[in-house]
């Protein structure tokens, strides 16, 4: 019986491909239980005959696609025929580990219905290779560390399509990838990501979950992919409003709010072949101090010109400078429904476990200290529901100083030396530990 | 210059952490002042220096020095420990095996309470070498051999190759370098282990605290030669640092380095550091090295080295103007041999803006300006660079790679 299906759309890299469709034979997962299909998206080299030359133990299915339908159609297509209960998206470029399949499904065993994320490192450094690979690796490897604090809360843009697995239940809920981005712009997975969140789908972070992704970037491509991305960003937040502010997009505002920048700023959204002067000369001033690698300054430069090659990709999105202040101005700073509780930290904090479970989803919380607002934690689109494990490390990271209040004026270890045993150290901690909870939770020894 | 000012007042150096309560700290009957290192639970919050009264240092002042020095710090450790947020996953299962590696050079008295240090850390996964550099006796070799460590004497002088040396003979996944002069803290391995559990760290290092302070210079040495590098964890990339600035991210008294990457990269096999005519900047040209190829380096505060400065004002001044011709050197080096012309624009910056700036204030005696014979010493040292560029390279050349280890001695 199939139980994963593994959706993989290519665009030819024919000779990539069939090295790791070979060496998904080798998984630790049972053939018979998962299944391939390769989705061609408009391939114009030899992937087809070479696929089908193939010989491989598992079921593969392979489409065509036309070209200039793009990667989320082709996602979809793939998803449409699969077979399996768990669609896992892969990209043409992943070395998949022995793994991988299996440590999918053992984690959406664990938890049915959901995201398991896995973990796609790239390629360990190279000589020779570009400083913008170097760079994208670490911004990965970034990217999945902070994944795998315990403390972390998923928001829709830990959603890549890279090494993903989704419940098939979930995606259909959801929609699938929506269309009309994946063709000309970057950023259709934080889309579904975002619906998917918005559904209340439990993500996971799986690390055992490993491909290794195989990728390279030179300037070109990522000036290219910033263009991508500025139109798809523009339509999902034509789409979802909500998430305007989560984006660069946003930003533009500050050329709009100079007084000396919004002449210009009106002139560009006009004639925006009026920016491609500066922009020429700037990019050969770029290259030549990226030939001499003085990077100190290359890095401003390139800064400047990822900016305006954004731009590019919202105006072609926008049009015009009335729709993007439209959107600016109409994008709301939280979620339009969320649920929101009261938590006193005096009282609820030492069974703050069962308080969340109590009240399931928390999206938004007023905090307070014996009876006293002392803020909020607000809402936020696009992130997943709290967990007790989100609102200690948020009480922690905002409300320290009241929380300190809360202990000091409660007569905790700072005003109780006469408690203090300086013989034992190590264990008198303990003691201070216990006795700090307790004045937290308050009523059973300073009732008020 | 004076050796011994009249006024200067000893300080002892001491160490607490907070996590044990509002406890009243003992200071030694000699003293009248001590700089504190406050923890809690051994992260480091502020290293202060405070005055005793009746023999002792109040428990409360404790609390409110290290609230006010870094009070956003304290404040989350003490919360996250009440509240048990814990940010990282467990990793005490993912720790690389590692050695100790230790490189020395007739120091016996500062060596023998380095590997006092070093010995109750000792494990099955924690190997010691000490690598005796160029050594004027046997001295070293008696004092170790007391010692559950191993020992191997390399011939080719200069600290990198000691270092180079260490790599070749280690079988374990990191190398922990530190020099004999220092004092580990307990917890010292361990902690610099702890972020090789992310396999995208290449290297650590730690924070390097001051032992003592009997002596003016070695006062002057912690202003101005210093190790301090604050207490934040941090880590140093290209996506937050330009490869020239590397030397930032710390110090080779207290430094892990993947073995792997210390062979295949040839992270040491240089002429550079002590006992070399560059006199300095090994650490400063692997972490460049590292940065540039674009690996991780991980600044991690926790765990500590005591350094002890030195005593004599004639050694800070040599330090000061090895440092000059070090740093200058690696600069040089990395201009003309990776091409990279940041090394340039960093150079002249600094010269511009620390060199040429504590001259000035020295020269115009400006409040807290510094002694003018130290920066004399480090601007002479700029100076030579060149010249001690061209004396390594040509020696690199005569000298070729290292050989391969004449047997295995124990």
């Amino acid at each position: 019986v199939i139980a994963i299906s593994v959706v993989l759309p290519t665009h030819d890299r024919a000779s990539l491909l069939a090295k790791h469709l070979l060496q998904l034979k080798e998984q630790s997962l049972p053939v018979e239980e998962f299944e391939v299909i390769v989705v061609a998206d408009g391939c114009t080299d030899d992937t087809a005959a070479i696929i089908s030359g193939l010989n491989v133990p598992y079921r593969l299915t392979v489409l065509q696609q036309n070209p200039g339908a793009g990667a989320s159609a082709a996602r979809n297509r793939g998803a449409a025929l699969a077979l399996g209960d768990v669609v896992l998206f892969l990209d043409d470029d992943m070395e998949p580990r022995r793994d991988l399949l299996q440590a999918h499904l053992a984690a959406h065993g664990k938890r049915a219905g959901g995201v398991v994320l896995g973990y796609y490192p790239m390629q360990p450094p190279q000589k020779g290779e570009s400083v913008f690979t170097k760079v994208d690796r670490l911004w990965w490897a970034e990217k999945f560390s902070h994944l795998a604090l315990s403390n972390h809360r998923f928001t829709f843009k830990d959603f890549c399509t890279g090494n993903v697995s989704v419940a098939k239940s979930a995606f259909n809920e959801a929609g699938g990838f929506d269309d009309a981005i994946g063709g000309a712009g970057a950023g259709e997975d934080y889309e579904l990501g975002y619906r998917l969140i918005k559904n209340r789908v439990p993500f996971q972070y799986v690390p055992a979950a490993e491909s290794v992704h195989h990728s390279t970037s030179s300037w070109d491509a990522s000036l290219r992919r910033a263009t991508e991305e500025g139109y798809g960003h523009a339509i999902i937040a034509r789409k979802h409003p909500e998430v305007f502010h989560e984006f660069n997009i946003a930003r533009l505002s500050r050329l709009s709010e100079s007084m000396l920048l919004r002449p210009v700023w009106i002139a560009l959204w006009k004639f925006p072949a009026l920016a491609e002067p500066p922009a020429t000369a700037l990019l050969l001033v770029a290259r030549i101090l990226l030939a001499m690698d003085v990077q100190s300054l290359f890095w401003k430069l390139q800064g400047i010109l990822r900016g305006h090659a954004y731009w590019k990709g919202v105006r072609v999105a926008l049009r015009s400078l009335p729709n993007w202040e439209r959107l600016a101005q109409d994008a709301p700073y939280k979620p339009e429904n969320f649920h929101e509780v009261d938590l006193d930290v005096s009282r609820d904090l030492i069974a703050l476990d069962d308080f969340i479970r109590e009240h399931w989803p928390v999206e938004a919380i007023r905090v307070f200290v014996s009876g006293q607002a002392v803020g909020r934690i607000p809402p936020l689109a696009g992130v997943e529901a709290l967990s007790a494990q989100h609102v200690r490390a948020c009480l922690v990271e905002r409300f320290g100083s009241a929380l300190l209040g809360e202990l000091v004026t409660r007569k905790s270890h700072f005003s109780s030396p006469a408690a203090v045993t300086p013989s034992k150290p190590v264990e008198h901690k303990k003691e201070v530990d216990d006795s700090a909870c307790q004045s937290i939770s308050g009523e059973p020894r300073f009732p008020r | 210059m004076q050796e011994e000012s009249v006024s200067f007042v000893r300080t002892a150096v001491l160490s607490v952490d907070l996590a044990s309560g509002v406890l009243d700290l003992p200071v030694p009957s000699d003293y009248s002042q001590a700089q504190v290192l406050i923890r809690y639970l051994g992260t480091p919050i502020c290293n202060s220096r405070l005055q005793a009264t009746s023999g002792r240092i109040r428990g409360l002042d404790l609390w409110l020095v290290a609230w006010r020095e870094n009070s956003s710090q304290l404040r989350d450790l003490v919360l996250r420990d009440i509240l048990g947020v814990q940010e990282n996953t467990d990793v005490s299962d993912r720790l690389p095996s590692a050695t100790i590696v230790v490189c020395t050079r007739n120091r016996t008295f500062d060596l023998r309470r380095c590997l006092d240090s070093i010995v109750p850390q000792l494990s099955k996964d924690v190997k010691a070498l000490v690598i005796d550099n160029n050594p004027a006796d046997d001295s070293t070799e008696n004092l170790v051999q007391a010692y559950p460590v191993r020992y191997y004497r390399e011939n080719r002088p200069g600290l990198n190759w000691a270092r180079a040396r260490a790599a070749r003979l280690a079988t374990t996944e990191v190398l922990l370098y530190t020099d004999d002069d220092v004092v580990l803290d307990r917890d010292w391995s361990a902690q610099l282990r702890r972020p090789f559990a992310d396999q995208h760290t290449a290297a650590v290092a730690g924070a390097v605290v001051p032992l003592e302070f009997e002596h003016p210079s070695q006062e002057l040495y912690e202003e101005y030669g210093g190790f301090y590098r604050g207490y934040l964890t941090r880590s140093f990339n290209l996506m937050n640092t330009i490869a020239v600035g590397a030397g930032r991210a710390g110090a080779g008294a207290s430094m892990g380095v993947r073995r792997s990457l210390a062979l295949s990269m040839k992270l040491f096999d240089w002429e550079l550091d002590c006992g070399t005519p560059s006199y300095s900047g090994g650490d400063f040209y692997a972490f460049y090295q590292l940065i540039r190829e674009g690996y991780n380096i991980v600044y991690w505060p926790q765990a500590l080295a005591w350094h002890r400065h030195r005593q004599a004002h004639s050694d800070l001044r040599n330090i000061l103007y090895g440092y000059g011709v070090g740093v200058y050197t690696v600069l040089l080096r990395c201009l003309l041999e990776h091409g990279d012309f940041d090394a340039v624009l960093l150079a002249v910056n600094w010269f511009r803006q620390y060199h040429l700036r504590e001259l000035c204030r020295a020269l115009l005696r400006r409040p807290k300006a510094r002694p003018l014979d130290l920066i004399w010493a480090e601007i002479r040292g700029v100076f030579h660079a060149p010249r001690a560029y061209q004396v390594v390279r040509s020696r690199e050349r005569q000298m070729g790679p290292l050989p391969v280890a004449a047997g295995a001695n124990a």
